[in-house]
């Protein structure tokens, strides 16, 4: 499997979790909501450490670029860390209105950003390393 | 190799995109009154008024929203953006507003230095996006291709405005009906729903998590239907281009549709149902479009409330995200949440008297129009002050946080 089948079928995963999430706090169900937000956030947590443990070391060592794409995607997952962190203290709150807002905020980012990502980042990836090993390394981190 | 990523990190300043939605929005409540001033005087200039529309709203917005998405969405920098922008955007207000006083007056004079200047600001900044973008034509994806046709077929509709002008005027012998027919069908057709088209192929996924377009579309669409207008220069009025050019976008709109029943994010959100409005008229106005001849204020007024309906989605999603996009990537602390930028309850209104504002149209083949003359004013103000609103939030953060913002 390559690098962008493997990572976008993540993305893919992510976006279904969040609209379950999204669905129950919009619908007041605030205990469904705090398990399905749970989820999500640790799988994407768990998606963001496989690229930055995982994946954008070994590409910035292969390719010698360092302040490139690799960079400006740690610093979106910073930005998406931090409307995670406000969207749980909104979950907390039960504040349907701000959890719903951080979410829209969150949504387009990862949605520009998983562009970027499938179109960019993980073909120059699949070009310049070996794929399979990447995929099992990274498999090793546990299932999104 | 080139991190193409660094390019894609480029914002274009908040400044670019506010400076020509607000004008947008300035545009539209002006068109609103102009056409009230008119029924007060029983009187309706077309050309005037819809070059008010097309140009004043629709052209600042599709401008605005370029010189945001060609570095964003195709990688392709425009260099000094903020002076590029002044000038066009300057250019194009002047510029609209002289021609389409000028033709409201008959004045030959302030008509031809509206369409000077508009000139020189368009076949400026024309051509550098059509340069840029054809520069990366082999890594570009669908959504800038479409660009690239949108462009192209904006310039055909440019110079063939030229030529309509001075036969206005009677300074030119000039085919007048068939000219007309294909400028407005490049304008219409070839630029505003070609670009809407391959916006939405970027769009319609992201913000509304849908599947994808099939290639069949977002790739052939915008290709096919420049091609069909090419041929409209040799058959003009002919069913054989016009009834596949409305077939193309009807059935674009009819599978945007269906995209959109499919999206994951299923709660109820008025610009989901904007997108759905919208789509709606697109295909009505395509029916319209081989029967314009008969039906012509039909089908503009269909063309109209499409356009606005998909552009009032847009901007009520794309104002709010890049405040918080701006401010949250200039570090400012707990940037505000989009809905802090512009409240939905405003948004939900406005989409109410948006829609109110439409069926007020089945009102205009009775010959009563002044309901809908004063809800669209209705929904133009409420639309001007709530983006503007948007835009003074972000304002506000760059006062209070000056350290943090260039």
């Amino acid at each position: 499997m390559s690098i962008t089948q493997y990572l976008t079928e993540e993305h893919r995963k992510c976006d279904t979790y969040y609209a379950e999430a999204e669905k129950a706090v919009s619908q007041g169900e605030w205990e469904k909501a705090k398990e399905l937000f749970n989820t999500f956030k640790e799988k994407t947590l768990l998606h963001f450490r496989k690229e930055e443990d995982v994946l954008f070391p070994e590409f910035e060592q292969r390719t010698g670029i360092v302040m490139g794409p690799t960079q400006v995607m740690r610093m979106e997952h910073d930005q998406a860390r931090q409307l995670l962190e406000r969207m749980e203290q909104a979950l907390q709150n039960q504040n349907k209105d701000e959890f719903l807002s951080l979410g829209e905020s969150l949504m387009i980012l990862l949605q520009q950003h998983n562009m970027k990502e499938e179109q960019i980042l993980y073909p120059m990836s699949d070009q310049n390393l070996d794929s399979e090993s990447m995929v099992v390394k990274m498999s090793e981190l546990g299932e999104v | 190799m080139t991190p193409r990523g660094l390019q894609l990190l480029y914002l274009p300043p908040f400044s670019i995109i506010a400076r020509f939605f607000i004008s947008a929005l300035l545009f539209l409540n002006l068109f609103g009154l102009f056409l009230l001033y008119q029924y007060a005087k029983g009187e309706l200039n077309l050309p005037a008024s819809v070059h008010l529309w097309t140009l004043g709203f629709m052209g600042s917005t599709m401008l605005g929203a370029l010189f945001q998405m060609l570095p964003v969405v195709a990688g392709a920098t425009i260099e000094n953006p903020l002076r590029k922008a002044f000038f066009v955007h300057t250019a194009l207000s002047a510029g609209t507003l002289l021609l389409a006083f000028g033709l409201y007056m008959r004045t030959e004079s302030l008509s031809l230095l509206g369409l000077l200047i508009l000139l020189i600001s368009l076949f400026y900044i024309v051509p550098l996006m059509l340069f840029k973008l054809l520069k990366l034509w082999g890594t570009l994806r669908d959504a800038p291709r479409g660009f690239v046709f949108a462009l192209l077929s904006f310039l055909i509709g440019i110079i063939l405005s030229v030529f309509l002008v001075l036969g206005h005027f009677g300074r030119l012998t000039v085919p007048y009906g068939k000219l007309l027919e294909l400028h407005l069908s490049f304008m219409l057709f070839g630029w505003t729903a070609t670009l809407v088209a391959s916006v939405a192929f970027q769009v319609i996924e992201m913000f509304f998590v849908t599947p994808p377009y099939p290639k069949l579309i977002s790739r052939y669409l915008p290709p096919f239907v420049f091609s069909l207008l090419l041929l409209k220069f040799l058959f003009p009025k002919s069913f054989i281009t016009n009834a596949p050019i409305g077939a193309s976008f009807f059935i674009f709109s009819l599978y945007t549709v269906y995209l959109l029943t499919k999206r994951r994010r299923k709660v109820s959100d008025p610009l989901v149902s904007l997108w759905y409005v919208g789509m709606f008229f697109l295909a009505v106005s395509c029916v319209l479009y081989p029967l314009k001849d008969e039906l012509f204020l039909p089908f503009l007024v269909s063309f109209g409330a499409f356009v606005m309906s998909v552009i009032m989605s847009m901007m009520y999603r794309i104002i709010p995200f890049l405040v918080w996009m701006h401010l949250s990537t200039k570090g400012i602390p707990n940037a505000p949440a989009m809905f802090d930028v512009i409240h939905p309850k405003k948004i939900r209104l406005n989409f109410y008297l948006h829609l109110i504002f439409l069926a007020s149209l089945s009102l205009l083949p009775f010959g009563i129009f002044l309901p809908s003359l004063l809800l669209l004013l209705a929904d133009s103000l409420l639309w001007l002050f709530n983006i503007a609103g948007g835009i003074l939030v972000y304002v506000k953060y760059e006062r209070e946080n000056p350290s943090h913002l260039k």
